[in-house]
């Protein structure tokens, strides 16, 4: 058995047992990965708050042969959520982040770019106070287009043709965008300011994105967009996606 | 599985359905009843007749009972102005073993946990609303006591009731988080560390 160590986010921890938690972690090294905690629910146990969801922790674990599921060793706090208030809006974002990570990043695929996005995400999320929704909209983005599922719309997807950005554009219902001639004009039309939108998202770092000033029919529009991607893709909402507006309107 | 008979598949089917009991824990109680007198089976059907059927939960504070109102809510020696918040009825347990909290309590029988789908409406806070609103019978509730889990659910939760109950008029408090007695500051994670520090007192 192999001692591995790498940086982690832990996304979710579950118990197991009396004692004992079942951890999924995201780290640099290994990509996604499951582990037991032993012993984490003890209230002298050695994680501390060192498993609380978005904790960046220093992992050691060891592989076990022929099985999914990693062993931890030992989980030390890099940085930790916790510092902060946590208010139910930030929990709703951390929760939504999780699932969203969950569901649409493959097992044991490391992904540097993934692994940084959140770690430049959970800093931005000090900044965005009590409505992270600008900062949703920029992970949900980049989550789906690393993960292969949010489309190039500078090209038609039919007949390849480039869509500059004053050249109007459908969405089909799958999502596809297609030029004037092969939607029939027929789907759902994006606006330039909906574009430029995702253009910015694509090219800013997060702090940088949400210091600035959105057209709010832009944003709504390409929450839209989103949660029809992400229904398409999982046949499902996400549970924590319907919260995220429920915990909103406080 | 395909070996035993189908009355002991059926028990070890109904065991795993237990949070926390595995396949192996399963067979081991089922194999532990099988070799039990008749006697003490009885007694354990008997035992889950009874709580299935006199245990509910108090009309007032949503703790388990087999009276409505509960032993506590009915009790006039106990201080009917503090209310302390918990979030399972075991968490209850816990407090009443230091002997040193008189007052109510309310139970909210879960946390906040967008991912798991629960909301403010999955919770029992509206009744607790209800409570901290001024009754004929009954004298003002002045201190809300926060004793969820000190755990991002628990803190979320806790920052969201003490948000929407501080407008109402009641102090509200949270209960103290840090280093767990008789463990060495040198384990301590920093995290548990830093909360210990910002909750220090005046000696
Ligand atoms: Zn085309
Ligand atoms: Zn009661």
């Amino acid at each position: 058995m192999p001692l591995r160590d790498t940086e982690a986010f832990v996304l979710r921890s579950y118990t197991l047992k009396e004692a004992d938690k079942i951890c999924v972690f995201l780290t640099r090294d290994a990509g996604k990965i499951r582990g037991v905690a032993h012993g984490a629910r003890k209230l002298k146990s050695k994680y501390g708050a060192s498993l609380e969801p978005f904790t960046e922790v220093s992992l050691h674990y060891f592989e076990q042969e022929n099985r999914d599921l990693v062993s931890i060793n030992n989980c030390e706090i890099i940085r930790s959520q916790f510092a902060d208030t946590i208010s139910s809006e930030r929990l709703a974002a951390l929760h939504y982040l999780s699932e969203l990570l969950m569901e649409f990043l493959p097992d044991h695929e490391p992904n540097e770019t993934i692994y940084r996005l959140v770690g430049a995400a959970l800093k931005s999320l000090r900044q965005t106070g009590d409505d992270p929704s600008l900062l949703l909209r920029y992970c949900e983005v980049w989550i789906l287009k690393l993960a292969g599922f949010f489309p190039d719309w500078r090209r038609c997807a039919e007949c390849e043709r480039e869509l500059p950005m004053n050249v109007p554009v459908w969405l089909s219902a799958d999502g596809a965008p297609q030029c004037a001639n092969c939607s029939n004009q027929r789907g759902d039309a994006l606006t330039s300011e909906t574009r430029m939108l995702v253009n910015d998202i694509l090219r800013m770092p997060p702090e940088k994105f949400v210091a600035q000033i959105f057209d709010p029919r832009a944003l709504t529009k390409l929450e839209s967009i989103v949660a029809r991607l992400i229904k398409n893709t999982l046949e499902r909402e996400l549970k924590s996606y319907e919260m995220l507006g429920r915990l909103r309107s406080l | 599985m395909l070996d035993y008979a189908e009355p002991v598949t059926k028990l070890i089917d109904e065991f795993k359905r237990l949070p926390g009991v595995g396949h192996k824990s399963a067979q081991r109680l089922a194999f532990y009843l099988l070799k039990a007198t008749p006697e003490e089976a009885d007694r354990l059907i008997e035992a889950i007749r009874e709580v299935k059927e006199k245990i509910t939960f108090c009309s007032i504070c949503n703790n388990l009972t087999d009276v409505d109102p509960c032993r506590y809510c009915d009790n006039p020696t106990r201080d009917h102005t503090m209310i302390c918040v918990v979030e399972e009825p075991y968490n209850l347990v816990a407090i009443e073993k230091t002997r040193e909290y008189h007052g109510l309590y309310h139970v909210l029988h879960g946390a906040l946990s967008p991912i798991r789908g629960i909301g403010p409406d999955e919770l029992k806070i509206r009744s607790l609303i209800e409570r901290l609103r001024p009754q004929d019978d009954a004298p003002e509730v002045e201190e809300v006591i926060l004793a969820t889990n000190p755990n991002t659910e628990g803190e979320a939760t806790a920052n969201y009731l003490s948000r929407l109950l501080k407008p109402l008029g009641v102090r509200v408090t949270r209960i103290g988080m840090g280093l767990p007695v008789g463990s060495d500051l040198e384990y301590a994670d920093e995290v548990t560390m830093h909360k210990a520090l910002t909750n220090r007192h005046v000696m």
